[in-house]
Protein backbone atom coordinates (compact mmCIF):
# COMPACT_ATOMS: atom_id res chain seq x y z
CA UNK A 1 0.00 0.00 0.00
CA UNK A 2 1.17 3.37 -0.93
CA UNK A 3 1.98 5.61 2.10
CA UNK A 4 -0.40 8.56 2.47
CA UNK A 5 0.96 11.62 0.77
CA UNK A 6 0.07 13.44 3.95
CA UNK A 7 2.84 11.53 5.81
CA UNK A 8 5.23 14.11 4.72
CA UNK A 9 2.90 17.05 5.87
CA UNK A 10 2.34 15.22 9.19
CA UNK A 11 6.59 15.42 9.66
CA UNK A 12 6.76 19.23 8.50
CA UNK A 13 8.73 17.94 6.12
CA UNK A 14 9.36 19.88 2.65
CA UNK A 15 10.67 17.22 0.21
CA UNK A 16 11.64 18.24 -3.12
CA UNK A 17 13.34 15.56 -5.52
CA UNK A 18 15.86 16.85 -8.18
CA UNK A 19 13.71 16.42 -11.56
CA UNK A 20 16.89 17.93 -13.41
CA UNK A 21 19.67 20.53 -13.21
CA UNK A 22 18.41 23.49 -11.27
CA UNK A 23 15.19 22.25 -10.51
CA UNK A 24 12.90 20.34 -8.00
CA UNK A 25 9.59 19.05 -7.74
CA UNK A 26 7.22 18.87 -4.11
CA UNK A 27 6.66 15.27 -3.05
CA UNK A 28 3.29 14.61 -1.34
CA UNK A 29 1.15 17.75 0.21
CA UNK A 30 3.63 19.93 1.57
CA UNK A 31 3.48 21.09 5.30
CA UNK A 32 1.78 24.40 6.52
CA UNK A 33 4.49 25.86 7.45
CA UNK A 34 5.44 25.81 3.80
CA UNK A 35 2.09 27.46 2.34
CA UNK A 36 2.56 31.37 2.29
CA UNK A 37 5.92 30.40 0.72
CA UNK A 38 4.93 28.31 -2.19
CA UNK A 39 2.12 30.62 -2.60
CA UNK A 40 4.56 32.91 -4.63
CA UNK A 41 5.17 30.19 -6.96
CA UNK A 42 3.77 30.04 -10.45
CA UNK A 43 3.83 26.35 -10.52
CA UNK A 44 3.05 24.93 -6.45
CA UNK A 45 4.32 21.66 -7.61
CA UNK A 46 7.60 22.65 -9.27
CA UNK A 47 10.42 25.06 -8.24
CA UNK A 48 13.77 26.21 -9.13
CA UNK A 49 16.78 26.61 -7.64
CA UNK A 50 16.80 30.44 -7.60
CA UNK A 51 13.19 30.47 -6.06
CA UNK A 52 14.45 28.22 -3.23
CA UNK A 53 17.90 30.54 -2.91
CA UNK A 54 15.72 33.74 -2.87
CA UNK A 55 13.36 32.04 -0.46
CA UNK A 56 16.02 30.61 1.81
CA UNK A 57 19.32 32.52 1.28
CA UNK A 58 21.08 29.94 3.51
CA UNK A 59 20.48 27.37 1.23
CA UNK A 60 22.70 29.26 -1.36
CA UNK A 61 25.80 27.20 0.21
CA UNK A 62 24.21 23.79 1.34
CA UNK A 63 22.73 23.48 -2.12
CA UNK A 64 26.64 23.30 -3.24
CA UNK A 65 27.68 20.96 -0.68
CA UNK A 66 24.56 19.02 -1.78
CA UNK A 67 25.23 19.26 -5.13
CA UNK A 68 28.33 16.89 -4.61
CA UNK A 69 26.73 14.69 -2.82
CA UNK A 70 23.97 14.35 -5.59
CA UNK A 71 26.62 13.69 -8.36
CA UNK A 72 28.84 11.52 -6.25
CA UNK A 73 28.28 7.22 -7.07
CA UNK A 74 27.26 6.20 -3.25
CA UNK A 75 23.85 6.63 -1.13
CA UNK A 76 24.64 9.42 2.18
CA UNK A 77 22.98 12.30 3.90
CA UNK A 78 24.15 15.38 4.40
CA UNK A 79 22.05 17.70 7.17
CA UNK A 80 22.64 21.48 7.41
CA UNK A 81 22.63 23.60 10.43
CA UNK A 82 19.48 25.21 11.19
CA UNK A 83 18.71 28.12 9.91
CA UNK A 84 16.29 30.82 10.64
CA UNK A 85 13.71 32.58 7.63
CA UNK A 86 11.61 35.59 8.82
CA UNK A 87 7.75 34.42 9.43
CA UNK A 88 4.98 36.48 7.63
CA UNK A 89 3.74 38.22 11.46
CA UNK A 90 5.63 36.22 13.67
CA UNK A 91 9.07 34.91 15.21
CA UNK A 92 11.80 33.33 12.65
CA UNK A 93 11.08 30.05 11.26
CA UNK A 94 13.57 27.68 12.25
CA UNK A 95 14.35 25.25 9.19
CA UNK A 96 17.10 22.29 9.20
CA UNK A 97 17.93 21.15 5.67
CA UNK A 98 18.87 17.34 4.20
CA UNK A 99 20.03 16.25 1.66
CA UNK A 100 19.74 12.60 0.54
CA UNK A 101 21.31 10.78 -2.36
CA UNK A 102 19.28 7.28 -2.73
CA UNK A 103 19.86 4.47 -5.60
CA UNK A 104 16.96 6.32 -7.70
CA UNK A 105 16.53 9.97 -6.12
CA UNK A 106 18.19 12.76 -5.15
CA UNK A 107 16.10 14.73 -2.44
CA UNK A 108 16.48 17.78 -0.72
CA UNK A 109 14.63 17.57 2.60
CA UNK A 110 13.45 21.04 4.75
CA UNK A 111 12.09 19.87 8.05
CA UNK A 112 10.26 22.79 9.85
CA UNK A 113 9.24 20.58 12.81
CA UNK A 114 9.15 24.03 15.53
CA UNK A 115 9.25 22.05 18.39
CA UNK A 116 12.10 19.71 18.05
CA UNK A 117 14.06 22.49 16.75
CA UNK A 118 12.67 25.27 19.72
CA UNK A 119 14.27 22.30 22.09
CA UNK A 120 17.65 22.16 20.51
CA UNK A 121 17.54 26.02 20.75
CA UNK A 122 16.19 26.15 24.64
CA UNK A 123 19.12 23.47 25.18
CA UNK A 124 22.10 25.66 23.62
CA UNK A 125 20.66 28.48 25.27
CA UNK A 126 20.34 26.90 28.22
CA UNK A 127 24.25 25.94 28.11
CA UNK A 128 25.41 29.39 26.88
CA UNK A 129 23.46 30.91 30.25
CA UNK A 130 25.52 29.27 32.13
CA UNK A 131 28.57 29.42 30.83
CA UNK A 132 28.24 33.16 31.39
CA UNK A 133 27.15 32.51 34.32
CA UNK A 134 30.20 30.35 35.27
CA UNK A 135 32.47 33.25 33.62
CA UNK A 136 31.12 35.88 35.80
CA UNK A 137 31.11 33.76 39.10
CA UNK A 138 34.47 33.13 38.16
CA UNK A 139 35.45 37.27 37.25
CA UNK A 140 33.99 37.68 40.82
CA UNK A 141 35.48 35.28 42.82
CA UNK A 142 39.23 36.67 41.74
CA UNK A 143 37.82 40.20 42.54
CA UNK A 144 37.34 38.89 45.72
CA UNK A 145 40.62 36.97 45.97
CA UNK A 146 42.29 40.32 45.27
CA UNK A 147 40.50 42.09 47.88
CA UNK A 148 41.27 39.37 50.40
CA UNK A 149 45.53 38.72 49.39
CA UNK A 150 45.50 43.21 49.00
CA UNK A 151 44.17 42.68 52.78
CA UNK A 152 46.35 39.84 53.83
CA UNK A 153 49.30 41.63 52.20
CA UNK A 154 49.22 44.70 54.02
CA UNK A 155 48.65 42.38 57.42
CA UNK A 156 53.19 41.83 56.42
CA UNK A 157 53.95 45.49 57.42
CA UNK A 158 52.25 45.12 61.19
CA UNK A 159 53.87 42.01 61.79
CA UNK A 160 57.14 43.12 60.25
CA UNK A 161 57.13 45.76 62.96
CA UNK A 162 56.35 43.90 65.60
CA UNK A 163 58.67 41.03 64.87
CA UNK A 164 61.36 44.39 64.80
CA UNK A 165 59.50 45.43 68.12
CA UNK A 166 60.26 41.87 69.73
CA UNK A 167 63.73 41.58 68.05
CA UNK A 168 64.89 45.05 69.90
CA UNK A 169 63.45 44.49 73.10
CA UNK A 170 65.08 40.56 72.89
CA UNK A 171 68.73 42.48 72.14
CA UNK A 172 68.45 45.77 74.53
CA UNK A 173 67.69 43.04 78.06
CA UNK A 174 70.26 43.76 80.08
CA UNK A 175 72.10 40.25 81.00
CA UNK A 176 71.78 40.76 84.68
CA UNK A 177 69.21 43.56 87.24
CA UNK A 178 65.89 43.22 87.90
CA UNK A 179 64.50 41.39 84.01
CA UNK A 180 61.33 39.49 85.27
CA UNK A 181 62.40 35.80 84.52
CA UNK A 182 59.82 34.92 82.60
CA UNK A 183 60.71 37.63 79.58
CA UNK A 184 63.20 36.31 77.66
CA UNK A 185 60.71 33.27 77.06
CA UNK A 186 58.22 35.51 76.10
CA UNK A 187 59.91 37.77 73.93
CA UNK A 188 61.34 34.74 72.30
CA UNK A 189 58.21 33.30 72.03
CA UNK A 190 56.33 36.25 70.26
CA UNK A 191 59.34 36.74 67.71
CA UNK A 192 58.48 33.14 66.55
CA UNK A 193 54.63 33.60 66.41
CA UNK A 194 55.55 37.29 64.61
CA UNK A 195 57.86 35.33 62.76
CA UNK A 196 55.56 32.10 61.31
CA UNK A 197 52.66 34.52 60.31
CA UNK A 198 55.23 35.83 58.18
CA UNK A 199 55.96 33.01 56.53
CA UNK A 200 52.52 32.21 56.26
CA UNK A 201 51.44 35.51 54.89
CA UNK A 202 54.14 34.70 52.14
CA UNK A 203 52.74 31.36 51.16
CA UNK A 204 49.42 32.66 50.48
CA UNK A 205 50.43 35.05 48.82
CA UNK A 206 53.03 33.06 46.95
CA UNK A 207 49.97 30.52 46.22
CA UNK A 208 47.50 33.45 44.70
CA UNK A 209 50.59 34.70 42.62
CA UNK A 210 50.91 31.09 41.36
CA UNK A 211 47.04 30.50 41.48
CA UNK A 212 46.35 33.35 39.21
CA UNK A 213 49.49 33.32 36.74
CA UNK A 214 50.26 37.24 38.43
CA UNK A 215 53.37 35.89 39.69
CA UNK A 216 55.46 37.58 37.40
CA UNK A 217 56.11 37.44 33.35
CA UNK A 218 56.29 33.63 31.59
CA UNK A 219 59.29 32.14 31.56
CA UNK A 220 61.13 33.26 27.84
CA UNK A 221 64.02 31.63 27.04
CA UNK A 222 66.40 33.87 28.68
CA UNK A 223 65.24 32.74 31.90
CA UNK A 224 67.47 29.97 33.68
CA UNK A 225 69.62 29.31 36.97
CA UNK A 226 72.05 27.07 38.27
CA UNK A 227 70.14 24.12 40.10
CA UNK A 228 73.31 23.06 42.11
CA UNK A 229 73.91 27.00 43.30
CA UNK A 230 70.17 27.39 44.56
CA UNK A 231 70.43 23.74 46.97
CA UNK A 232 73.38 25.31 48.30
CA UNK A 233 71.82 28.64 48.93
CA UNK A 234 68.99 27.37 51.04
CA UNK A 235 70.85 24.90 52.86
CA UNK A 236 73.18 27.65 54.02
CA UNK A 237 70.07 29.63 54.84
CA UNK A 238 68.44 26.37 56.54
CA UNK A 239 71.67 25.40 58.32
CA UNK A 240 71.23 27.16 62.04
CA UNK A 241 67.69 26.08 61.86
CA UNK A 242 68.57 22.90 61.44
CA UNK A 243 72.15 22.97 64.12
CA UNK A 244 68.98 24.64 66.34
CA UNK A 245 67.28 21.47 66.20
CA UNK A 246 70.14 18.70 66.03
CA UNK A 247 69.81 17.94 62.72
CA UNK A 248 72.71 17.60 59.58
CA UNK A 249 71.84 18.99 56.40
CA UNK A 250 73.69 17.24 54.23
CA UNK A 251 73.85 17.76 50.14
CA UNK A 252 74.80 15.29 48.07
CA UNK A 253 75.18 14.80 44.20
CA UNK A 254 75.06 12.31 41.81
CA UNK A 255 78.11 13.36 39.64
CA UNK A 256 81.43 15.11 39.97
CA UNK A 257 80.25 18.31 38.73
CA UNK A 258 80.83 21.71 41.02
CA UNK A 259 78.05 23.56 39.45
CA UNK A 260 74.55 22.77 37.52
CA UNK A 261 72.76 21.57 36.28
CA UNK A 262 71.30 24.41 34.74
CA UNK A 263 67.52 24.77 34.73
CA UNK A 264 64.74 26.78 32.93
CA UNK A 265 63.38 28.82 36.00
CA UNK A 266 63.81 31.26 38.24
CA UNK A 267 66.14 30.86 41.21
CA UNK A 268 64.16 32.96 43.59
CA UNK A 269 61.24 30.59 43.44
CA UNK A 270 63.18 27.30 43.09
CA UNK A 271 65.02 28.33 46.25
CA UNK A 272 60.92 28.94 48.03
CA UNK A 273 60.71 25.72 47.05
CA UNK A 274 63.70 23.82 48.44
CA UNK A 275 62.90 25.62 51.66
CA UNK A 276 59.47 24.35 51.59
CA UNK A 277 60.28 20.80 51.47
CA UNK A 278 63.80 20.89 53.68
CA UNK A 279 61.79 23.06 56.26
CA UNK A 280 59.01 20.14 56.29
CA UNK A 281 61.59 17.66 56.87
CA UNK A 282 63.54 19.95 59.65
CA UNK A 283 59.79 19.40 61.07
CA UNK A 284 59.53 15.62 61.75
CA UNK A 285 63.19 14.17 61.23
CA UNK A 286 64.50 12.84 64.67
CA UNK A 287 67.34 14.39 66.60
CA UNK A 288 70.39 13.88 66.14
CA UNK A 289 69.66 12.65 62.33
CA UNK A 290 70.60 13.43 58.92
CA UNK A 291 68.45 15.18 56.43
CA UNK A 292 69.94 14.49 52.55
CA UNK A 293 69.21 16.54 49.35
CA UNK A 294 70.61 14.72 46.30
CA UNK A 295 70.91 16.26 43.18
CA UNK A 296 70.87 14.06 39.98
CA UNK A 297 69.11 12.95 36.37
CA UNK A 298 66.36 10.96 36.07
CA UNK A 299 65.12 10.42 31.84
CA UNK A 300 66.89 13.58 30.93
CA UNK A 301 65.34 16.06 33.60
CA UNK A 302 66.84 17.39 36.71
CA UNK A 303 65.66 15.70 39.77
CA UNK A 304 65.82 16.55 43.36
CA UNK A 305 65.49 14.01 46.61
CA UNK A 306 65.10 15.18 50.14
CA UNK A 307 64.92 12.16 52.48
CA UNK A 308 64.71 12.33 56.19
CA UNK A 309 63.92 9.75 58.70
CA UNK A 310 60.87 10.94 60.02
CA UNK A 311 57.40 9.27 60.51
CA UNK A 312 56.44 9.42 56.64
CA UNK A 313 53.28 11.06 55.48
CA UNK A 314 50.19 8.54 56.65
CA UNK A 315 49.35 6.68 53.45
CA UNK A 316 45.45 8.08 53.34
CA UNK A 317 46.93 11.70 52.91
CA UNK A 318 49.22 10.58 49.94
CA UNK A 319 46.72 11.15 47.13
CA UNK A 320 45.97 14.85 47.96
CA UNK A 321 49.32 15.76 49.69
CA UNK A 322 49.83 18.52 46.69
CA UNK A 323 46.45 19.91 47.25
CA UNK A 324 45.79 23.10 49.30
CA UNK A 325 44.92 22.58 53.15
CA UNK A 326 44.83 18.40 52.90
CA UNK A 327 43.74 16.47 56.06
CA UNK A 328 44.38 13.08 56.38
CA UNK A 329 40.48 11.41 57.73
CA UNK A 330 41.92 9.92 60.66
CA UNK A 331 43.88 13.10 61.57
CA UNK A 332 46.58 12.22 61.52
CA UNK A 333 48.66 14.50 59.24
CA UNK A 334 47.25 17.57 57.16
CA UNK A 335 48.90 19.98 54.87
CA UNK A 336 48.93 24.08 54.98
CA UNK A 337 50.12 25.52 51.32
CA UNK A 338 53.48 24.79 51.39
CA UNK A 339 53.33 21.69 48.91
CA UNK A 340 50.63 23.21 47.16
CA UNK A 341 52.50 26.13 46.22
CA UNK A 342 55.71 23.79 45.30
CA UNK A 343 53.19 21.75 42.60
CA UNK A 344 52.17 24.51 41.33
CA UNK A 345 55.36 25.90 40.83
CA UNK A 346 57.04 23.04 40.05
CA UNK A 347 54.24 21.75 36.90
CA UNK A 348 53.87 25.66 35.62
CA UNK A 349 57.90 24.89 34.45
CA UNK A 350 57.40 21.64 32.93
CA UNK A 351 58.19 19.51 35.90
CA UNK A 352 57.03 16.58 38.28
CA UNK A 353 56.79 16.53 41.84
CA UNK A 354 56.27 13.30 44.46
CA UNK A 355 56.46 11.49 47.14
CA UNK A 356 57.53 8.24 47.81
CA UNK A 357 57.82 6.32 51.54
CA UNK A 358 61.45 5.44 52.62
CA UNK A 359 61.98 2.25 54.23
CA UNK A 360 62.17 1.31 56.82
CA UNK A 361 61.24 4.56 58.01
CA UNK A 362 61.16 8.25 56.38
CA UNK A 363 60.13 10.66 53.15
CA UNK A 364 61.51 11.14 50.23
CA UNK A 365 60.35 14.37 48.39
CA UNK A 366 61.09 14.83 44.96
CA UNK A 367 61.04 17.19 42.35
CA UNK A 368 62.00 17.05 38.81
CA UNK A 369 62.59 19.88 36.02
CA UNK A 370 63.90 20.07 32.86
CA UNK A 371 67.33 21.21 31.75
CA UNK A 372 68.43 23.30 29.66
CA UNK B 1 22.66 46.72 -7.43
CA UNK B 2 25.42 44.62 -6.51
CA UNK B 3 25.15 42.15 -3.73
CA UNK B 4 27.86 41.55 -0.92
CA UNK B 5 27.78 38.83 1.26
CA UNK B 6 29.25 39.47 4.16
CA UNK B 7 29.83 37.30 7.82
CA UNK B 8 29.47 38.24 11.07
CA UNK B 9 31.90 35.86 13.53
CA UNK B 10 32.56 35.36 16.61
CA UNK B 11 31.92 33.86 19.76
CA UNK B 12 28.78 33.33 21.52
CA UNK B 13 27.23 36.21 23.13
CA UNK B 14 29.43 38.87 22.06
CA UNK B 15 26.93 41.00 20.60
CA UNK B 16 26.84 39.40 16.84
CA UNK B 17 22.82 39.29 16.30
CA UNK B 18 22.24 42.73 19.04
CA UNK B 19 24.70 44.98 16.41
CA UNK B 20 22.92 43.63 12.82
CA UNK B 21 19.32 44.02 14.68
CA UNK B 22 20.65 47.52 15.81
CA UNK B 23 22.03 48.42 12.49
CA UNK B 24 18.99 46.57 10.16
CA UNK B 25 15.96 47.12 12.29
CA UNK B 26 17.01 50.06 15.00
CA UNK B 27 15.99 47.94 17.78
CA UNK B 28 18.01 46.55 20.37
CA UNK B 29 16.81 44.12 23.50
CA UNK B 30 19.13 43.37 26.62
CA UNK B 31 17.66 40.20 26.75
CA UNK B 32 20.48 37.28 25.45
CA UNK B 33 19.23 35.13 22.54
CA UNK B 34 21.79 32.29 21.09
CA UNK B 35 21.68 31.60 17.85
CA UNK B 36 21.45 28.34 16.84
CA UNK B 37 22.07 28.30 13.28
CA UNK B 38 22.10 31.28 10.53
CA UNK B 39 19.98 34.11 10.12
CA UNK B 40 20.64 36.25 7.22
CA UNK B 41 19.58 39.74 6.78
CA UNK B 42 19.63 42.20 3.70
CA UNK B 43 20.26 45.64 4.04
CA UNK B 44 20.76 48.48 1.18
CA UNK B 45 23.87 50.50 2.02
CA UNK B 46 25.10 53.93 0.71
CA UNK B 47 28.38 54.92 0.63
CA UNK B 48 30.74 57.11 -1.08
CA UNK B 49 31.57 54.33 -3.42
CA UNK B 50 28.57 53.43 -4.51
CA UNK B 51 25.62 51.65 -2.82
CA UNK B 52 25.23 47.62 -2.24
CA UNK B 53 23.06 45.36 -0.62
CA UNK B 54 24.66 43.28 2.09
CA UNK B 55 23.37 40.06 2.84
CA UNK B 56 24.50 39.51 6.35
CA UNK B 57 25.08 36.36 7.78
CA UNK B 58 24.45 36.46 11.47
CA UNK B 59 26.20 32.86 12.21
CA UNK B 60 26.20 31.34 15.79
CA UNK B 61 28.65 31.67 18.05
CA UNK B 62 31.35 29.79 17.00
CA UNK B 63 32.25 27.80 20.81
CA UNK B 64 32.57 23.88 21.86
CA UNK B 65 29.23 23.44 21.17
CA UNK B 66 28.62 24.94 17.59
CA UNK B 67 31.84 25.07 15.53
CA UNK B 68 31.92 27.43 12.53
CA UNK B 69 31.52 25.68 9.06
CA UNK B 70 33.54 26.54 6.46
CA UNK B 71 31.08 26.23 3.92
CA UNK B 72 29.18 29.54 5.81
CA UNK B 73 31.98 31.84 4.36
CA UNK B 74 31.82 30.75 0.68
CA UNK B 75 31.05 33.90 -1.20
CA UNK B 76 31.77 36.13 1.33
CA UNK B 77 33.31 39.62 0.09
CA UNK B 78 33.89 40.95 3.85
CA UNK B 79 33.52 39.97 7.48
CA UNK B 80 33.54 40.95 11.03
CA UNK B 81 35.16 39.52 14.20
CA UNK B 82 33.05 40.44 17.08
CA UNK B 83 34.70 40.87 20.57
CA UNK B 84 33.04 41.87 23.68
CA UNK B 85 34.70 44.31 25.18
CA UNK B 86 33.91 42.78 29.09
CA UNK B 87 34.93 39.18 28.64
CA UNK B 88 38.85 38.58 27.93
CA UNK B 89 38.08 35.38 26.82
CA UNK B 90 36.02 36.29 23.81
CA UNK B 91 39.08 37.07 22.20
CA UNK B 92 40.22 33.39 22.19
CA UNK B 93 39.09 32.00 18.98
CA UNK B 94 39.47 35.23 16.68
CA UNK B 95 42.34 34.53 15.15
CA UNK B 96 41.50 30.71 14.51
CA UNK B 97 38.15 32.14 12.69
CA UNK B 98 40.51 34.86 10.80
CA UNK B 99 42.35 32.14 9.43
CA UNK B 100 39.67 30.04 8.52
CA UNK B 101 37.92 32.64 7.01
CA UNK B 102 41.12 33.75 4.59
CA UNK B 103 41.77 29.71 3.95
CA UNK B 104 37.95 29.52 2.37
CA UNK B 105 38.13 33.12 0.88
CA UNK B 106 41.58 34.19 1.06
CA UNK B 107 41.87 37.68 2.27
CA UNK B 108 38.63 40.28 2.02
CA UNK B 109 38.04 43.44 3.73
CA UNK B 110 37.78 42.64 7.65
CA UNK B 111 37.10 44.77 10.74
CA UNK B 112 37.19 43.84 14.43
CA UNK B 113 34.42 45.04 16.43
CA UNK B 114 34.86 45.60 20.20
CA UNK B 115 31.43 45.39 21.01
CA UNK B 116 29.39 46.77 24.35
CA UNK B 117 32.07 49.96 25.01
CA UNK B 118 28.80 51.41 26.79
CA UNK B 119 29.81 48.95 29.47
CA UNK B 120 32.89 51.29 30.82
CA UNK B 121 32.25 49.49 34.53
CA UNK B 122 33.03 45.82 33.22
CA UNK B 123 35.35 46.76 30.75
CA UNK B 124 38.01 43.86 31.22
CA UNK B 125 40.08 44.40 28.42
CA UNK B 126 43.71 46.41 29.17
CA UNK B 127 46.28 47.95 26.30
CA UNK B 128 48.00 44.81 25.52
CA UNK B 129 44.24 43.00 24.89
CA UNK B 130 43.49 45.86 22.66
CA UNK B 131 46.84 46.08 20.59
CA UNK B 132 46.49 42.01 19.89
CA UNK B 133 43.10 42.78 18.37
CA UNK B 134 44.44 45.47 16.34
CA UNK B 135 47.23 43.26 14.72
CA UNK B 136 43.91 41.11 13.25
CA UNK B 137 42.48 44.18 11.62
CA UNK B 138 41.09 47.82 12.24
CA UNK B 139 39.51 47.79 15.36
CA UNK B 140 35.87 49.59 15.83
CA UNK B 141 34.92 50.66 19.17
CA UNK B 142 30.50 49.70 18.98
CA UNK B 143 27.69 49.20 21.04
CA UNK B 144 24.49 47.40 19.88
CA UNK B 145 22.86 48.80 22.86
CA UNK B 146 23.37 53.23 21.74
CA UNK B 147 24.29 52.32 18.26
CA UNK B 148 27.98 54.02 18.58
CA UNK B 149 30.19 52.82 15.85
CA UNK B 150 27.71 50.28 14.33
CA UNK B 151 26.76 52.53 11.00
CA UNK B 152 30.02 53.78 10.90
CA UNK B 153 31.78 50.06 10.71
CA UNK B 154 28.75 48.75 7.76
CA UNK B 155 29.89 51.75 6.12
CA UNK B 156 33.46 51.48 6.27
CA UNK B 157 33.31 47.73 5.46
CA UNK B 158 30.88 48.27 2.35
CA UNK B 159 33.42 51.38 1.24
CA UNK B 160 36.22 48.89 1.97
CA UNK B 161 34.44 45.91 -0.31
CA UNK B 162 33.76 48.51 -3.06
CA UNK B 163 37.39 49.29 -3.58
CA UNK B 164 37.43 52.30 -1.47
Amino acid sequence: MPLSTDLLAALDLLALRSIESECFEVLGTPPAWAAPFLRSLPDAGRLSRAWLCDTFPFLESFLCDAAQLWSGPAPGRIESVSFAVPWPGGDDLLLVASALRLPTDCLLLIDGNQAHLHEQLRLLQHARDAHLVHQRLQRDVLKRDILFHSIVHDLTSQLSAMRGVFQLLQGSLPTSGAVPPELPGLLAAGLRAATKQEALIADILDVFRSETGSDGAPLDEATSCDLGACIDETVKLLSPSASWRRVTLRVQRADTASRGPTIRAESRRVERVLSNLIENALRYASRGSEITVTLGQRDGMAVVFVDDDGPGVPRELGAQLFEKFARARSGGGKTGLGLYFCRLTITRWGGQIGYEPRQPRGARFWFSLPTV
Amino acid sequence: MMQKKVCMLGTFSVGKTSLVSRYVRSIFSERYLTTIGVKIDKKVVATARGEATLLIWDIYGDDEFQAVRASFLQGASGYFLVADGTRRSSLARLPALKSLMEDTVGKVPCRILLNKVDLHADWELGTVEEQALAELGPVIKTSAKTGQGVEEAFVQLTTHMLGG
